[in-house]
């Protein structure tokens, strides 16, 4: 029921068009009984907002179902359209970078390559004078040249045979005997042209023969003696095959071979100072524990 | 609801809806593009709508679309007391209908559509309640604080005047 206390709600409900009849004859027996909400009433009432007709949607065919149907309908891109303006979305702060270390790596990289080439040819070198002096490993005795000479020039049987004796000995490997207790010095300087005492008429022959032959064996001893190999000989032969043997290697074989021979060689440096040498590079080794 | 049933929908109800939409956004373009999408969206669900409740779902979905609006372009401004410089700057002497309009814009969005929904379409408490995802109770209590909100507005305005 509708009284002083409640009248607004009741007011309210009125605009809102929820009373039924009955309730709205009472809103207004109440207003009878007090007209100085009458006011109040006209006011609350006014706050009704009514649908303005000239407003309307504006164009009601996007709505219907044709329409709908036909906005259904994917239609392709048109790929010819194209937006003019791309140079103005692309970002320009971040420039390309090109790492820096890239070309010193390649730089170092070719470096290394010159500096294994150099290092490997080099090593060919090294080992082949390497080889050369292994194969002097044990010192050997040669047969003093003289002796044969000397006996080949007291029998004119054997001169022709020792003169081509000796005009092969460049070519001719020496006479290698098992070495004995201890090297025996030849006795170069014992060597002596000894005349034919008999008028044989091979005597000038024999005396101009004899002459060649030791100016063969001075310059042969001249020879050792500037390569400083006294007590030994040449295997050129051994040299000869070791170095096939050599050139069959694989690089990587030989790489390693070398540095172990370079290892091999600094045997009797220092710890502190045993280096392997790869190219240009001297890798310290230690064996510090 | 048939493809008839659905034109004859747009016909009775996409000027009510659109009324209702543009008093509330104030803007005739999002406004028509929130009809469009309610009329698409019933136009999808065509199988499981009827035409007897086609009216309050296009409501329904236009309220809806309209608060996402709100909510993504955060125009949804809470204004549960009045700016009491909008209220004196923006109002000149013009009809009841126009302070009426004036002070509908200071309502939030939920108090307009109550009274929107209420005024323009007629609706119950409990059909505004199913668009506006309240109850009744709720519905009531929130038409008639808007409506006492705008009552106190206009009688500030006609003290001013």
């Amino acid at each position: 029921m509708i009284d002083i206390k409640n009248y607004e709600s009741w007011f309210l409900l009125y605009a809102d068009d929820e009373l039924t009849a009955a309730e709205k004859l009472l809103v207004d027996d109440f207003l009878r009984s007090q007209p100085q909400l009458q006011g109040y009433f006209n006011a609350i009432q006014q706050i009704k907002f009514t649908p303005d007709e000239n407003i309307s949607f504006p164009d009601t065919s996007t709505l219907f179902s044709d329409q709908i149907i036909l906005d259904e309908i994917k239609l392709e891109a048109d790929q010819t359209i194209v937006y003019p303006f791309k140079e103005l979305l692309y970002k320009r702060n971040e420039k390309r970078r090109i790492d820096w270390r890239i070309p010193f790596a390649i730089a170092a990289s070719f470096l290394l390559l010159i500096g294994l080439f150099v290092f490997m040819n080099q090593e060919d070198e090294l080992s082949s004078r390497k080889l050369l002096s292994n194969t002097i490993d044990k010192p050997v005795q040669i047969q003093p040249l003289t002796d044969t000479l000397h006996s080949n020039a007291l029998s004119t049987s054997h001169r022709v045979k020792t003169r081509k004796t000796f005009q092969q000995l460049p070519k001719k490997l020496p006479e290698v005997s098992e070495p004995a207790s201890s090297p025996v010095e030849p006795e170069y300087e014992s060597i002596q042209a000894v005349p034919l005492s008999s008028p044989d008429p091979m005597s000038n022959v024999a005396s101009n023969f004899t002459d060649e032959v030791i100016k063969a064996a001075e310059s042969r001893i001249n020879a050792m003696k500037n390569a400083e190999v006294e007590t030994s000989s040449i295997n050129t032969e051994l040299i000869i095959n070791a170095s096939l043997r050599n050139e069959n290697r694989t690089s990587l074989r030989g790489l390693i071979r070398k540095i172990t021979r370079r290892v091999l060689k600094d045997d009797d440096e220092s710890d502190q100072n045993r280096r392997i040498q790869v190219g240009s590079f001297a890798i310290p080794v230690s064996n510090k524990k | 609801m048939t493809e008839r049933e659905y034109n004859i929908c747009v016909e009775d109800y996409a000027d009510g809806v659109y009324r209702f939409i543009l008093k509330n956004m104030q803007h005739p373009e999002d406004a028509q593009d929130v009809v469009q999408s309610a009329f698409e969206k019933m136009w999808k669900n065509r199988a499981e709508v009827k035409i007897a409740t086609a009216k309050s779902y296009l409501f329904t979905v236009a309220y809806n679309q309209m608060i996402d609006h709100f909510r993504k372009n955060k125009r949804m401004v809470a204004v549960e007391q009045f700016d009491e410089a909008s209220k004196v700057g923006g109002v000149g002497p013009i009809s009841v209908k126009r302070e009426l309009d004036e002070a509908l814009q200071q309502l939030t969005p939920l108090q307009k559509s109550l009274i929107l929904l209420k005024d323009y379409e007629g609706y119950s408490y409990e059909e505004i309640g199913k668009i506006t995802a309240l109850n009744a109770s709720q519905v009531k209590v929130y038409l008639h604080r808007a409506r006492l909100q705008l009552k106190e507005y206009l009688g500030k305005i006609e003290n001013i005047l």
